[in-house]
């Protein structure tokens, strides 16, 4: 005799255990759809409903959310490196031998995609942007999310520089080395830049002295990067997409979709 | 009445050409210009040039550093100190204490003895043996260091002290 399914299951769920977990059943109606939807912590910011033509993704290929998909991976990979990783100019660039040369398993899938998903972004951010230039998306009412946008891509560009000297190899020393010195000759805020004596800026007291906490690429500098890779950045990202995603929901789509 | 008094007082001010405010908001603004002042301050505290990411303490390599013995160099010959981004170059018994840093964007440029100049390898730029720049994005020639003989016989450069191109030390 086959076990009673039916009985089993309401004795699983049907008490006040499962019903505090689990608020709302699967009964197919409108209501309890809208209610599955609402009541759920990582679900309530979509819509509950979609109309049709939204299903068309050739309006925006999905740009966007490609980039934010992109970017909650390379956080998701990013902390897993963390794991392994010490920002420390002695141990560094054996750390990151060690994840790439099977000291650590996955280490090497790890370690590569982290790097190619931060081109990705980078790429799938510039297509966004060339997208919504193109379809006029950031015209009226929608001026001040273009700007929010393009400070987004800033950080993203931001947190490739920062993430490129982790490595501590000679690819990330230079490449920080001309990136800070061209923040040093910055007009108004490098020691090296036009107007530095009209604010007295010296070569320890200018902005690529505060980038780097220091005259040149030490410690101080590696420690820094990795902050602003692990930390600052994201965080600032984080929050200045919720603003992006936020004005999307509410201004709709710009076009026919 | 006060108000009255206030109306006339503000017609008699606005005629002669001022600014009225009142007691009240007068006093309002200059709170508020207080508060934001204060917030100002303590802004400036953390993100100027005086906050907290500007250390005071630097841990960093020392910039006065002994490099060995003036015979230890070779005449007529450019000696390429990597780990210290300087060049020593001798002719007969002068010496010269030349930065390895490039003048454009910091990389560090290389001594290319067949050609006889400095070459960096990142954007182009070129120096004469003297360090002055030729060619390539560089703005201004190679900086030199003051070098002079310490107690004890050894050559010592000072990385902190930038002389003028002229200046040779002489042995």
């Amino acid at each position: 005799m086959l076990p009673d399914l039916k009985e089993i299951g309401d004795k699983i769920t049907q008490n006040d255990v499962w019903k505090s977990i689990f608020r709302h059943g699967y009964e197919d109606t409108p209501r309890n759809r809208v209610l599955q939807i609402l009541s759920n912590v990582w679900l309530h910011i979509h819509p509950i409903t979609v109309s049709k033509g939204n299903t068309n993704i050739s309006f925006t290929w999905c740009l966007g959310g490609l980039t934010f998909f992109v970017f909650l991976f390379e956080t998701l990979t990013g902390v897993l490196l963390m794991f392994y990783y010490t920002p420390d100019v002695n141990r560094a660039y054996a750390d990151m031998l060690d994840l790439s040369n099977n000291a650590i398993p996955l280490g090497r899938l790890l370690r590569n995609t982290h790097r190619w998903a931060g081109h990705a972004m980078v790429i799938t951010v510039c297509f966004h942007m060339l997208r919504v230039f193109l379809t006029g998306s950031y015209k009226a009412p929608r001026q001040f999310n273009w700007v929010v946008g393009v400070i987004l891509l800033v950080l993203t560009l931001l947190l490739s520089f920062t993430g490129y000297l982790l490595p501590w190899d000679q690819l990330g020393y230079w490449a920080i080395t001309v990136g800070t010195n061209m923040a040093g000759a910055t007009p108004f805020a490098g020691y090296q830049g036009p107007f530095a004596e009209l604010f007295g800026f010296t070569i320890d007291n200018d902005i690529r002295f505060g980038l780097l906490g220091g005259t040149s690429i030490q410690a101080p500098a590696l420690l820094r990067a990795y902050v602003w890779h692990c930390i600052g950045l994201p965080a600032l990202a984080g929050g200045l997409m919720m603003l992006h995603f936020w004005r999307i929901r509410k201004d709709g789509f710009s076009g026919q979709m | 009445m006060p108000q009255v008094g206030m109306e006339a007082e503000k017609r008699k001010v606005k005629e002669t050409g001022g600014i009225w405010t009142s007691r009240r908001s007068f006093f309002t603004l200059a709170a508020w210009g207080i508060f934001l002042a204060t917030i100002g301050a303590y802004l400036w505290n953390l993100l100027g040039t005086t906050g907290f990411f500007f250390p005071k303490v630097l841990y960093e390599p020392s910039k006065c550093f002994a490099v060995g013995y003036p015979q230890d160099f070779p005449d007529h010959n450019v000696v390429t100190l990597k780990a210290r981004r300087v060049f020593v170059v001798r002719e007969g018994n002068t010496f010269q204490a030349i930065s390895m840093i490039c003048q454009h964007l910091g990389c560090a440029v290389h001594w290319t003895e067949e050609k006889g100049i400095f070459e960096c390898p990142c954007h182009g730029s070129k120096y004469y043996k003297d360090g002055v720049n030729f060619a390539g994005p560089a703005p201004r020639p190679l900086y030199h260091f003051h070098a002079y003989l310490s107690d004890d016989g050894k050559l010592v450069i000072d990385t902190s002290q930038i002389v003028e191109r002229e200046r040779k030390l002489v042995i």
